[in-house]
């Protein structure tokens, strides 16, 4: 077993019931996967949870977000989602491979994100974005601050380092905790 | 886990709180691996047959698996559940009526009232040409069906 990164706490599957479990190829999810996985994700749950308060935008935005990154910067293996329904929040997980040298910079926006404030950081963004002649910088992390400024998500992040060389994928785990309105 | 097969899990209490899980999971999986709209009516309705067969079986307490995966326009379908125990005589004596003929299945149970377990099974192998294996160890059901789909051109960008 190779090094473990976590930034935050990933919730453990012996504390949550695993509701949801979805695993393609990502040969299998081309751009508009994200918007049809989230439709999926919003009928089941509003299937589901007719029970409790919810937003099902909030959960639409969350998937959305997550297999967008997945699908643009996954290496070629499997995603995995998993929606779990705890007490007090919804919780997201969505696992895939990454190259190590993508595992480092989503390491370090990671950390930035799950330690820096939100409204700071979505403004520090904005900025750096309106002085780039118009050409939105990529990977900024704007999609996941904004997920604890707009939707007081908790994030947590786990990297799993497969090998000691360059080429190794590293299994990458995002979890989103949405509580409960 | 195969590199091609998409997989979905439900835990089945939750799956079976509503009838529409099986229409919402089927046109999904459907919709992941077809772009044609007449293969993805086909594989829909293979996916859903798997999808009420498990809401209707499958154990309070377990969770049902089903996996999907195309191969040269085959549709492979895999389906794992744990049987309700008040139902595992009745789904053993119906896997024994269909393995002699699941067309014929579907002949000799259309028009009953109740017409049985694995009727929508029955219905793949005698309307879409499905072949279905189905083995039962103890309480658990697997059950496997392949799908031809039709060979029509999948949709390009300059449609």
């Amino acid at each position: 077993m190779g090094r473990l990164v976590q930034i935050g706490v990933l919730r453990a599957k012996s504390e949550i019931d695993e509701e949801f479990y979805l695993g393609l190829p990502k040969s299998l999810a081309p751009w508009d996967a994200a918007n049809h996985v989230a439709q999926f994700l919003s009928a089941w749950l509003e299937a589901t949870l007719n029970q409790r308060n919810f937003s099902l935008d909030s959960l639409n935005y969350v998937i959305n977000e997550l297999m967008e990154n997945a699908i643009k910067y996954a290496a070629d293996g499997r995603i995995e989602l998993a929606v779990c329904v705890a007490n007090d929040a919804l919780l997201v997980s969505l696992s895939h491979p990454l190259s190590t040298e993508r595992a480092k910079i989503y390491q370090e926006l990671a950390s930035l994100v799950f330690e820096g404030d939100p409204d700071v950081l979505f403004a520090e963004i904005i900025e750096r974005n309106a002085v780039s002649d118009g050409q939105e910088q990529t990977g900024a992390g704007l999609g996941l601050i904004s997920l604890r400024q707009n939707y007081a998500a908790g994030l947590a992040f786990e990297f799993q380092f497969q090998g000691i060389t360059d080429s190794a994928l590293v299994q990458t785990t995002t979890q989103v905790s949405l509580p409960w309105i | 886990m195969d590199a091609k097969t998409t997989e979905l899990r439900y835990g089945l209490e939750s799956f079976r709180k509503d009838w529409r899980h099986c229409a919402i999971g089927s046109d999904f999986l459907a919709g992941t691996h077809c772009s044609s709209p007449q293969n993805k009516e086909l594989a829909s309705t293979a996916i859903n047959e798997m999808l009420e067969l498990a809401f209707r079986a499958g154990a309070d307490a377990s969770k049902s698996w089903v996996q999907t995966r195309i191969e040269r326009s085959v549709m492979s379908l895999s389906l794992d559940l744990t049987i309700r125990e008040s139902l595992i005589d009745t789904v053993k004596s119906a896997i024994h009526d269909f393995e002699k003929d699941p067309a014929g299945y579907f002949e000799r149970y259309l028009g009953h009232e109740n017409p049985g377990i694995l009727f929508g099974l029955s219905f793949l192998a005698h309307d879409l040409n499905a072949t279905i294996e189905l083995a039962m160890p103890a309480d658990a059901l697997h059950a496997q069906v392949h799908l031809p789909l039709l060979p029509v051109p999948e949709p390009t960008w300059d449609d």
